[in-house]
């Protein structure tokens, strides 16, 4: 089952994304677990990632995440799909990033 | 001090400065041979260090390190101007699409939580914290609560605009969506949606509104209408008036509808602004 990261500052705005993009996994029949973190806990929980997405507020750590999990594609979510909690658009993003 | 020691562990890498091993011997011990002249460099250095602040001053590294950059930072984050600095940029860099909270945050937080520290310090020693000229007025729960309701920018003041004056449906169902999150000073809907981000109509108001609240805020605890800070804080995702409740009771309470009701009337004439623009593009379409 692919596991989705997504994180962001405190891991707030990113949940709420979670819940949307949940929704639409269901609706797609995509079997897929979903989890939102501070950025400060990737190096405990994002290293099995199959996909890595930031927040465009955090973005600019995108090269510190990528050391700390190693082989994990890390993206910034595209800032119009993050700010309008378009679960389905960033779900869609996700799976062209891990290639499922 | 970290900076010089990986300073001095490159240097003497790229100049080889270090003891020269023969060829037949094995790499990890050539390593660990190559370790030992930055190491001894900066124990060398270090003990200099500790010889010079405890025999000549009569202290540690790290407290001269505190008496020399941390105590006039800390004082400089009290002051009305530090403060300004340090609330309008957190919007300048949001509106940039950069959490400015966290990035300012990382350099001053622990200076705000110092200055709360301090004025529980003043409690337990019996004094009391109104009208003491020895607290500090900007601490965290300042910066957390009291000029960032609905989020970084005071974006609940845009939020409140939006209900009462939106037309257009775009502004619309960006405000619908935002507001359950703002009672909880979530705002990246708002920030990305809009977007604020890059966006000329709510740059003026997103650096302002703060600001004032940051005025007024300050005012009222320099007047002695509302208690400085101790060491109790909320989360900062506490909805606003109820933070201010919880934190400096019906004073708290009533700063912050002040804030929210001046931020509002800031973010009023630009909402209307951006609602037309949009109205007119949907009208257009």
């Amino acid at each position: 089952m692919k596991k989705i990261v997504l994180l962001c500052a405190a891991g707030m705005s990113t949940s709420i994304l979670v819940k949307k993009m949940q929704e639409a996994a269901k609706a797609d029949n995509f079997d897929c677990e979903i989890a939102a973190y501070p950025t400060s806990e990737a190096k405990d929980k994002a290293t099995d990632a199959d996909v890595i997405l930031l927040g465009p507020q955090v973005r600019f750590q995108a090269k510190k995440i990528a050391e700390q999990c190693p082989g994990r594609p890390v993206e910034p979510i595209d800032m119009r799909l993050y700010g309008r909690m378009d679960g389905a658009g960033v779900l869609k993003f996700a799976r062209e990033k891990m290639g499922a | 001090m970290s900076f010089f020691t990986s300073w001095v562990c490159c240097y003497c890498e790229k100049n080889h400065l270090g003891i020269k091993m023969p060829e037949a011997v094995p790499g990890g011990v050539v390593r660990a041979f190559e370790a030992l002249t930055p190491g001894m460099i900066l124990f060398t250095t270090a003990a200099v260090i500790y010889g010079i602040t405890h025999f000549a001053f009569n202290t540690t590294f790290p407290e001269l390190i505190f008496k020399l950059i941390q105590v006039p930072l800390q004082g400089l984050s009290d002051t009305i101007l530090g403060g300004t600095i340090i609330a309008s940029l957190q919007s300048i860099l949001f509106w940039a699409g950069i959490h400015g909270p966290n990035v300012v945050g990382g350099v001053v937080k622990p200076l705000l939580i110092a200055n709360s520290l301090d004025n529980q310090a003043l409690l337990d020693a019996g004094q009391q914290l109104m009208n003491n000229p020895a607290a500090k007025i900007f601490t965290v729960q300042f910066d957390d609560v009291f000029y960032k309701s609905g989020g970084c920018g005071l974006t609940m003041g845009f939020l409140i605009a939006s209900w009462l004056i939106a037309k257009s449906d775009q502004m619309k169902s960006i405000t619908k969506l935002a507001t359950v999150p703002g009672i909880f000073n979530i705002n990246e809907p708002v920030i990305f949606g809009l977007p604020i981000v890059f966006n000329p109509y709510l740059l003026v108001p997103f650096i302002l509104a703060p600001l004032a609240a940051f005025y007024v805020t300050y005012a009222a605890i320099a007047v002695g209408f509302m208690a400085p800070f101790s060491a109790v804080q909320v989360p900062w995702t506490t909805p606003p008036i109820i933070a201010g409740l919880l934190l400096d009771g019906w004073q708290g309470a009533v700063i912050q509808i002040i804030n929210l009701a001046i931020s509002t009337a800031i973010y009023f004439p630009f909402v209307r602004m951006q609602d037309k623009k949009m109205l007119e593009e949907e009208q257009a379409a």
